[in-house]
């Protein structure tokens, strides 16, 4: 609970919560002493009065005593205690019924103060047990009752009270203004930096970050883009590595499929030649040995045979379209009828769609998936999705820019997480890489594998440009 | 008696043909490792048929340069064309009217099957 209250919320939320706390608390703080200095205070204000207000009562009933108009007391006394606060002043007839002679009522008096509410008033009104009510009496007269009233006091405590909590209140609200505004100018600073990082992972290395005002902050960006500069070089040399190791690699396959056909290839012919040559010799001669003669050089044949097939399988592999002007539609047939042959429990869909001429990379790409599939894998199924399509360039540009997406799903093992990348499926992406493509491998742990590839397709070749380029890579 | 030029940049295949020819009973073999070398040969020999390979080591389809340059003149020699290639695309052009090459017929070099 307390991790998705507080945790999972945002710093600048943590902060704005924790300032808001204790500015209320500082408040109810504000408001405990208050009430109860408010409560001391209108209790000496009531004693007092009502000290003063019996004094006076006692000094006017004597005064109007003396005089002998005691009978005035009641339109007298009113006038003079006009200006004493919180008592309320009160007639007792003969029957016990009090009248009220001060304070007059008149209207609107109370108008300029506002009436506490009443829990205001229960957490401020003084304890005036016993002391709050005074009588005076004399001979020949009604007594006097005088009762503390600490309402208007209240009420004065009240207003003050109120004025102050507006203040407050838009004070606070201006603080927590202030600090959302500042914070989110100095943690701005740590989003774009988590920004950058998300951007880092997913292998855009050129993201640059703009370097923020604060200081300690600043340091920080300042690290990331010397990192993200240091990433970006080495995976550019990485890259071209791979690139390089990529055409050394074709090229040994070139020489050596160029050596496999020049001469291995007359060799093989030079020896089914003479042996031939002996088996004719062998024909003419009379004698017990001609048949072993004859039986020895069928055995050579079979095995120069033997060679010759493994050599033109070579050939195909290491250099495959070489030997002629195929397409790589029948190429790649041909490659999954070879792999069909040799992995006899291993069944592979294939679903091609219309195809147009592409390079060697995605024959490529369909021999390293297979082979990394069934070799890796231990695959017994596999679906391979061949098929162009008109895209959009990545750039956003509205042209439409038509790629060649090959899907290759198996039921194997998969790859673990934690396994690196091997050699084939990094060259493959290398690969794809330098013609402007993308390789995803997608892999759950004996879930099997998926690989999806995308080239972007370059506009068609005139015909005959093409055919010069495909008998000019012939040999 | 019959004479056979035979044009292939590599010895030991042209010793092979050799052997192949004279077990056939051919006895007038002449042999050039050049198409050049060739085509002198064929003015002064003036075989009665041409072997010549498709596929030369400094030339990929100079036995077709060849027999293009040769029917320029003589339209009558027969020639067969000695090939690793399967291919009938290559095939046809050898032998096709279009490029008026006419090759009587093409051997494989990698197995017995071979002339049609």
């Amino acid at each position: 609970v307390l991790q998705k209250l507080w945790y999972d919320r945002p710093v600048r939320t943590q902060l704005l919560i924790a300032v808001g706390l204790i500015n209320l608390l500082a408040a109810l703080a504000a408001v405990a002493v208050s009430v109860l200095n408010t409560r001391t205070a209108t209790q000496v204000e009531i004693e007092a009065s009502l000290e003063i207000a019996q004094r006076f009562v006692s000094a006017t009933i004597k005064d109007l005593a003396a005089q002998g108009k005691l009978d005035q007391l009641e339109g007298e006394l009113p006038l003079q205690l006009k200006h004493l606060r919180h008592v309320r002043i009160m007639f007792m007839d003969v029957m016990g019924q009090l009248t009220v002679v001060s304070p007059q009522l008149a209207a609107g008096a109370d108008a300029g103060n506002r009436q506490a509410p009443s829990w205001f008033a229960a957490l401020v009104r003084p304890k005036l047990v016993g002391r709050a009510v005074r009588v005076v009496a004399a001979e020949g007269m009604n007594p006097v009752v005088i009762v503390g009233e600490p309402a208007d006091e209240i009420a004065e405590a009240w207003q003050d009270f109120y004025s102050l909590a507006i203040v407050w209140l838009a004070l606070d609200a201006l603080i927590l203004a202030v600090l959302y505004v500042v914070l989110g100018r100095v943690l701005d600073p740590l989003a774009s930096l988590s920004r950058g990082m998300l951007k880092l992972e997913d292998g855009h290395y050129a993201t640059r970050l703009q370097t923020p005002k604060v200081k300690e902050l600043a340091v920080i960006t300042n690290r990331f883009n010397t990192l993200a500069e240091a990433l970006d070089v080495a995976r550019e040399e990485n890259s071209g590595l791979y690139r390089q190791l990529i055409s050394v690699q074709e090229e040994e396959r070139r020489d050596i499929a160029n050596e496999l056909h020049d001469e291995a290839g007359p060799c093989l012919f030079g020896i089914t030649a003479n042996a031939s040559s002996i088996q004719t010799i062998a024909d003419q001669l009379k004698g017990q040995r001609t048949g072993e003669i004859a039986h020895r050089v069928g055995e050579i044949l079979a095995i120069v045979e033997r060679l010759k097939l493994m050599n033109r399988a070579l050939l195909k592999r290491l250099r495959p379209g070489s030997h002629g002007r195929v397409g790589l539609a029948e190429l790649i047939d041909e490659l999954i009828a070879g792999f069909e042959r040799s992995h006899p429990g291993t069944h592979i869909l294939y679903a091609p769609g219309r195809l147009a001429k592409s390079d060697l990379t995605l024959y490529r790409c369909i021999q390293e998936g297979i082979t990394n599939a069934i070799r890796h894998g231990r695959a017994s199924n596999l679906s391979i999705d061949l098929l162009e399509e008109a895209g959009h360039r990545r750039d956003g540009a509205k042209r439409p820019h038509a790629v060649l997406r090959l899907t290759l799903s198996d039921d194997g093992r998969g790859i673990l997480p934690a396994t690196p990348k091997g050699f084939g499926l990094t060259t493959m992406t290398e690969r794809v890489k330098s013609l402007g493509g993308s390789c995803a491998i997608e892999s759950e742990h004996r879930k099997g594998t998926t690989i999806r590839v995308e080239i972007p397709l370059q506009r068609e070749k005139p015909e005959r440009a093409r055919a010069l380029e495909l008998v000019g890579g012939m040999s | 008696m019959t004479r056979v030029l035979v044009i292939d940049d590599h010895p030991i295949v042209l010793q092979g043909c050799r052997q192949l020819l004279e077990d056939a009973g051919v006895e007038n073999i002449v042999q050039a490792q050049t198409l050049a070398d060739g085509f002198r040969l064929y003015r002064m020999q003036k075989p009665d048929v041409i072997i010549v390979d498709l596929a030369m080591r400094t030339d990929a389809l100079g036995g077709l340069s060849f027999i293009r340059r040769l029917r320029l003149h003589d339209t009558r020699t027969p020639v067969l064309v000695f090939t690793m290639h399967s291919d009938p695309v290559i095939v046809s052009r050898a032998r096709g009217r279009r490029h008026r090459l006419c090759a009587q017929g093409h051997l494989l070099r990698r197995g017995a099957e071979g002339l049609p």
